[in-house]
């Protein structure tokens, strides 16, 4: 593998253009200038994450006993059967906590991530 | 690379007058860093626009993230680590390059003596199909040859284990002999004769 080795260390190296280093500096410039950005919210993150699988444990606790199906038939017999066996109250319960993880997810994706 | 060695203090000096309010102070940094940073990324890219946009991101990145920088590291460590992982990401979200079958067919037949083109040609196929490796494998190659072949200082980048990055070399080199082979045999002449310089 000789040759590769010579291949991969014999990379090409491009030069930075002119303008690199002041194209960067008007960034940091206007970073520095400007309002310091909002950090990532980890606190709220780390509520939502320990909150939401205890929420929905709860109401899947709640939920399953009152079942007229056993746990063992297909997913979407069980699916069709949960409406027949929550209260409405419940069935809200579950669509807010699933509309709030969609749209945490959606707002993590939207600032890229933890940066 | 040994520029980047020589002086260490420089770097201190900068970054403490950058955290003391003088934010013209990482000009020196980034004119300091950016040949190194702009090359790192052109080998997750292959491309030089792209490898200028990815650098300037990781001098963003690094500006607001330069109180982190503790000192017991290089600067430069801590800096290739920090870029590293941009570039990683950035490689994560877009789509896996592919390398053409027909590609890899010409790289798998009988080596003979290669034309410069042809040799061009190949070397570029080559770096293509690191690219085309599984992530943790093709950062460890990337990482190791940028470098120069120093366990050490790609381990620090990828901040990996020496022993962990060894081994996702050694899978990569592998994975690598397999999509070409050629690679690993020694290259002849159409008479048969070992031609100086290809051989593996």
């Amino acid at each position: 593998m000789r040759d590769l080795d010579r291949i991969l260390l014999e990379d090409e190296r491009p030069e930075p253009s002119s303008g690199f280093a002041a194209s960067v500096m008007d960034d940091v410039l206007a970073e520095a200038l400007g309002p310091p950005p909002i950090p990532f919210p980890w606190l709220q993150f780390a509520l939502g994450f320990l909150v939401l699988p205890v929420l929905s444990g709860l109401l899947l606790w709640q939920l399953l006993p009152r079942l007229p199906v056993p746990l063992q038939v297909g997913l979407g017999t069980l699916l069709e059967n949960l409406g027949a066996a929550a209260e409405p109250g419940m069935l809200w319960g579950l669509a807010v906590v699933a509309a709030s993880s969609v749209v945490a997810l959606w707002c993590y994706e939207l600032v890229g991530g933890a940066d | 690379m040994q520029a980047r060695d020589t002086s260490g203090d420089e770097d201190r000096r900068n970054v403490r007058r950058v955290l003391d309010g003088d934010v013209e102070a990482y000009r020196n940094i980034v004119e300091r860093w950016q040949g190194p940073l702009i090359h790192l990324a052109y080998r997750f890219c292959r491309d030089r626009g792209v490898a200028e946009e990815l650098a300037q991101d990781a001098f963003l990145k690094a500006y607001r993230r330069l109180g982190q920088w503790r000192g017991d590291a290089a600067f430069s460590t801590w800096l290739f680590a920090l870029a590293t992982n941009v570039y990683r990401s950035w490689a994560r979200r877009r789509r896996l390059p592919t390398v053409p079958l027909d590609a890899l067919r010409r790289l798998a037949e009988p080596a003979r003596a290669p034309g410069d083109l042809e040799r061009r040609e190949r070397e570029r196929l080559v770096r293509e199909a690191v690219l085309s490796l599984p992530g943790k494998y093709r950062d460890a190659m990337i990482l190791f040859y940028f470098h120069e072949m120093d366990v050490q200082q790609a381990a620090a980048s990828l901040e990996l284990a020496e022993g962990t990055l060894k081994s996702h070399l050694h899978r990569g080199r592998k994975l690598l002999e397999k999509k070409l082979p050629r690679l690993a045999e020694p290259a002849t002449t159409p008479a048969g004769g070992t031609v100086r310089g290809t051989e593996a």
